[in-house]
């Protein structure tokens, strides 16, 4: 039976051997690689750090729920004060030919993974604010939040998000549905300008690793997703 | 350290030859560490390039300087797990052979030490290894290990204590071999 002593002795002799040079193609290949790789800005990186506070994704998916709810009361069939005529649809331009679909949440924070936890309830899919963008779906939902000046995006998408470059505006980013073979992920923005010129944005694209959500600056990819928010934004008050 | 300092500093506002400088100063331990945790160079090399590219990324993240050695462990180590963690879905079915041939020179660890070692190391997850490297071959302190891992010191000490406990089952495992060995011979 080898005791403490000795087992840490040949662990420690053993992981000694092996090489302890880095060969010099590390550095060119990493030369090469980086000269091609933007650097990410600080605030970005303080970003991070603050979804990774528990309390801040507890309120941020509190204030979601929150936010979807409203939204899956506002698309119940039928839903009516009983006075006049018939309530209002959920989208006041729909076109026939489009159906709209729900579809399931899902939760993969649920295993411990290091995704936010993903809204529980419904979205609508094929709405009149659905716009096909180069190969990935938008879906945009807009939600007046008692003030005009302060209108707050959704944005739903397969890929790609915007993101304004105030953190505090961001309230919930994290995979909220899946349609078929596509994983939609959401956000909120507040303050959002309707005026996309003043909106200083980036774009990012999501990507799930098994359980790790990566994201990658695209800069300029998706930026026409810019002026299409700005168009329904201004289009659809 | 000053000069250290300033090429951090440096690498921050975008320079790109202060971070291969940096590269340079720290490449040297830092394949060292990835290598025992992947036991694999050209694994090793593919982890290591993606780290100090990540590193590069995230550069600015770091907000003192000072503190670079230990954010570039964190950074590479983490790499490491996960690409362990991704070989070992692949591999997890693969079996390794024994080892033939004499002893070494070094009289503690017979071949088939090294070899049972090496059995008992790819058994364990990849943060297991990476805390028994950066314990036993990089001299970190449990609470230093918890930091570098973001893990709990608790979670850290009891992850340590299964490694140490597998390899020591791995170790007496080719001792009974060879005393059966030793006595059918």
């Amino acid at each position: 039976m080898t005791d403490d002593r000795e087992l840490s002795l040949i662990i420690d002799r053993w992981l000694e051997e092996g090489p302890v040079e880095m060969p010099d193609r590390v550095i060119d290949t990493t030369a090469v690689r980086i000269s091609r790789q933007r650097q990410q800005p600080a605030w970005r990186l303080d970003w991070r750090h603050l979804t990774m506070n528990t309390t801040y994704k507890i309120t941020a998916a509190i204030a979601a729920i929150a936010i979807i709810g409203l939204i899956g009361y506002n698309l119940l069939p039928g839903r009516s004060t009983g006075v006049g005529g018939p309530g209002p649809t959920a989208s006041p331009t729909a076109s026939p030919s489009v159906a709209i679909s729900e579809v399931t949440i899902v939760d993969p924070a649920g295993a411990g993974s290091d995704i936010p936890a993903a809204v529980r309830g419904t979205y609508s899919e094929g709405d009149w604010n659905a716009l096909p963008v180069g190969d990935d779906r938008y879906s945009w939902q807009l939600l007046p939040a008692g003030d005009t000046k302060c209108v707050e995006l959704v944005h739903l998408t397969t890929s790609c998000i915007v993101i304004t470059r105030q953190p505090s505006d961001i309230e919930q980013y994290g995979p909220a549905a899946v349609v078929g073979d596509l994983i939609y992920y959401k956000m909120i923005i507040h303050n959002f300008q309707t005026d996309p010129c003043l909106n200083q944005v980036s774009v990012w694209r999501f990507s799930v690793l098994t359980d790790r959500l990566t994201m990658q600056q695209l800069d300029p990819g998706c930026r026409n997703s810019l002026d299409d928010a700005g168009f329904l934004l201004r289009t659809n008050p | 350290m000053a000069r250290d300092r300033d090429l951090v500093e440096a690498a921050q506002r975008g320079d790109q030859a202060a971070f291969v400088d940096l590269v340079r100063l720290t490449g040297d331990r830092l394949f060292a560490i990835a290598y025992r945790i992947l036991r694999d160079v050209d694994r090793t090399e593919d982890a290591l390039q993606d780290a100090l590219v990540i590193a590069w990324r995230d550069l600015r993240g770091l907000r003192d300087p000072d503190r670079f050695d230990a954010w570039m462990n964190r950074v590479v180590t983490n790499v490491c797990i996960a690409n362990a963690t991704r070989e070992r879905r692949r591999t997890v079915k693969l079996r390794v052979l024994p080892v033939e041939g004499p002893a070494g020179p070094d009289d503690l660890l017979g071949v088939g030490d090294r070899d049972q070692l090496e059995r008992g190391f790819r058994r364990l997850t990849p943060d297991e290894r990476a805390i028994l490297v950066l314990h036993h071959y990089a001299g970190y302190t449990l609470a230093e290990i918890a930091e570098t891992l973001g893990a709990p010191a608790g979670t850290v000490r009891s992850r340590l204590h299964h490694a140490h406990r597998a390899m020591r089952a791995a170790l007496d495992a080719e001792a009974r071999t060879s005393t059966v060995g030793g006595r059918s011979a």
